[in-house]
């Protein structure tokens, strides 16, 4: 190919990257200066420097420091960017804290990235890894953590240090996943699968359940192409689940049944413990944003319990309005198509799953809190991607995209190779 | 700032939020699409990108192209089909550094890589012959991929040899290597009374494989890269001091020129038209 066209062709992408970069930081330098014209501190003064000059930094160092897609981390810092915008105006030390975590979740991005790319043998590693999976899901189980009144004893807790294992293990299950059924070995990733989700139902955590199972599917479905082995397995699945809520109906599937019961009608046990408060709350909280929102700063989400986790997104809609979430939403949409894509164009069973097991777990976790927020569907304890509050799951969210980032970056280092093996072929013509 | 005033500019603000959140999205999606068509018209430059080369069948002359993982088989989902097969036959991967990985999906099978029965992994290089069901197929890896020469293996390829070791005739006791490397003499010159310098016997040589006909290429007897493991157990060959050219026992002619394929280019397409 001609060198200045390539040349013209990276430089206009490199300037379509920048002015996304500039309109980030942008909208978070306004979103402080707002912040900072309500309450002036010094803090919120260094917060209205400090983030987007952190945006700037990571979307342009990262990506010369390890090769990556830069469409891809420019979306995602949008994500964490208004996350922590959202979680600041509401509560100062939580935006903080929150800028740590993200810089925990770039590591463990750049980890994952660095891991893809440079691994060549995993055949070697999976047998550690399930051991490790194993060990972190039953370690709530052991430990029994705190928060026995929120339905799932999913977190673990040393002295200060709280996390939730099944957010880490997300991150190997794909690993694992991806291996087996690139190498066509159905059967042991259904066990596997079955055994995390047997974890996760102890540990009464459904909705990640939900989601280590739905995206298990997906990958199933691209590995055999098989809608019968599909269709059994999910049949098989209704089945075990109505009869083991009809057996314990009364004891272990108390929660869900009360879930179940406020979803339906959140109103009829409004003011009761463990009721449809916070679905209501959610509900008013959107209805109040409207279509253009309450503006920052004006809204009143703080009324829902846990507004800064799971109900994050009913927060930036009551501030932001409904056509920005909406935009919000595309972002994820945005973030899921190119994962795919990326699937797409890899080279390898191995990596292809992988980056497809990735935009699947991104949408089904977006799709089941999302809808569980606008009571589309029951409502489970599963964090909003990027915008939530909380060390573990901002880690395995962008863990989760440096194994996309790998593969893309493994694709464009073969495209590279195909295309000067091409070059030299021409050269070497007569 | 009064309460009112914050309330007016936080309002004002939401349409710039608003503005910024969607030139996000239409700049991410503009982006995307660009990048999708711009990789869309490489590709189209570059046809033969994700390709390691191909498997032609010798008898149809028909060609295959051999993507860098996939399988051999008849089923739906495989990337190289042949009816008559079954569903996945071979799994293949090409292995930067050693050639295509090809490994059969079932302990029972009638394939062969080079003759022999393919019955674990094993590493094929260019212009080897994979006989599958009722096919033959000849592998050819584009020029410029990281694989070894066949000639490589060759220098440490041995004669077929069953186990018992050749019993060396006088002249030989002398100079064991005098039949692969007469040069040999010049370098140990032997004086009445010396003790015979100790050497490893090489096999002895035996009568080559039957020549295919001249119309196929086949690739001598690789034993050696089958069993990569195996690889250190010959001695590497010495080489000759007076000529520079690689030492090849007589009997074992140095395979036909590379005659990799070239990748294909747009300019190929506009020569055919």
């Amino acid at each position: 190919m001609n060198i200045a066209l390539k040349a013209k062709k990276e430089k206009r992408k490199k300037t379509s990257q920048r002015l996304l970069t500039g309109t980030v930081m942008l909208f978070v330098f306004c979103g402080f200066l707002l912040l900072f014209l309500q309450a002036p501190s010094p803090r919120t003064a260094l917060m209205m420097a400090a983030v987007p000059l952190g945006v700037w930094a990571v979307n342009t160092f990262v990506p010369k420091l390890f090769p990556m897609d830069g469409l891809l981390l420019g979306l995602i810092n949008f994500l964490c960017a208004l996350g922590i915008l959202v979680q600041y105006r509401y509560n100062p030390a939580r935006g903080i804290a929150q800028c740590l975590n993200y810089s925990a979740g770039l590591i463990a991005m750049i980890a994952c990235t660095v891991a893809v790319r440079h691994i060549k043998n995993w055949k070697l590693l999976m047998l550690p890894i399930m051991a490790g999976c194993c060990a972190l899901m039953a370690l709530p189980l052991i430990f029994r953590a705190a928060s026995a009144g929120k339905g799932a004893t999913a977190w673990v807790e040393f002295g200060s240090f709280r996390m939730q294992p099944s957010e880490i293990v997300k991150i190997a299950y794909l690993f694992v996943l991806a291996y087996f059924l690139s190498r066509r070995r159905v059967l042991f990733s259904m066990v596997f699968t079955g055994l995390m989700l047997g974890f996760l139902v102890l540990q009464r955590d459904l909705g990640t359940a939900a989601i280590y199972g739905a995206t298990a599917l997906v990958m199933l479905y691209a590995a055999t192409s098989s809608l019968l082995l599909i269709g059994s397995i999910l049949g098989a699945g209704v089945a075990a689940v109505s009869v083991l809520y009809m057996l314990f109906k009364n004891s272990f599937f108390l929660t869900v049944q009360n879930r179940i019961n406020n979803w339906l009608d959140p109103f009829a046990t409004y003011d009761q413990l463990g009721g449809g408060y916070q679905i209501v709350q959610s509900l008013i909280a959107m209805a109040n944003g409207g279509w253009w929102g309450t503006g920052l700063g004006l809204g009143n989400a703080q009324v829902i319990p846990e507004f800064s986790t799971d109900f994050i997104f009913s927060a930036v809609m009551n501030e932001f309005g409904l056509v920005f979430s909406l935009l919000v939403l595309c972002v994820f949409a945005l973030i899921v198509l190119r994962s795919a894509d990326i699937a797409l164009r890899s080279t390898s069973a191995f990596h292809a799953m992988l980056a497809l097991g990735c935009a699947a777990l991104l949408a089904v976790q977006t799709f089941i809190i999302i809808g569980g927020v606008t009571k589309m569907i029951p409502m489970t304890g599963v964090t909003v991607p990027f915008l939530s509050y909380g060390g573990t799951s901002l880690v395995s969210c962008m863990g989760v995209m440096g194994m996309v980032q790998g593969v893309a970056s493994r694709n464009e280092r073969i495209l590279q190779e195909d295309q000067q093996l091409a070059e030299d072929s021409e050269e070497d013509m007569p | 700032m009064s309460s009112n005033a914050y309330q007016l500019l936080a309002l004002a603000a939401r349409a710039l939020f608003l503005f910024w959140g969607a030139l996000i999205v239409l700049r991410a999606a503009f982006n995307l699409l660009a990048q999708h068509r711009a990789r869309k018209r490489l590709l189209r430059l570059l046809p033969d990108a994700g390709m390691v080369g191909e498997m032609r069948d010798v008898e149809s002359n028909q060609a295959y192209p051999l993507p860098r993982e996939g399988v051999l088989g008849s089923g739906r989902g495989c990337d190289i089909r042949l009816k008559g097969l079954r569903r996945r036959q071979v799994n293949f991967a090409y292995v930067d550094g050693k050639g295509i990985l090809l490994t059969p999906c079932h302990r029972r099978t009638d394939t062969q890589l080079d003759g022999e029965p393919l019955r674990r992994s094993a590493y094929a290089l260019h212009g080897a012959i994979l006989q599958v069901g009722g096919y033959t197929l000849r592998i050819r890896l584009f020029a410029g991929l990281n694989v070894p020469h066949p000639a490589q293996y060759q220098e440490h390829w041995q004669p077929a040899y069953d186990d018992e070791l050749y019993a060396p005739d006088e002249t030989q006791m002398q100079n064991p290597y005098a039949a692969y490397m007469p040069w040999a003499q010049a370098v140990w010159p032997r004086e009445e009374g010396e003790d015979a310098p100790v050497f490893n016997y090489a096999p002895a040589p035996q009568p080559m494989p039957s020549q295919p006909p001249q119309h196929v290429y086949a690739p001598p007897p690789q034993q050696a890269y089958m069993q990569p493991s195996q690889e250190e157990e010959y001695p590497a060959p010495l080489p000759a001091p007076d000529s520079g050219e690689p030492f090849l026992p007589e009997q074992e002619q140095a395979p036909a020129p590379f005659d990799a394929p070239r990748r294909h280019r747009r300019s190929d397409r506009r020569r055919e038209v």
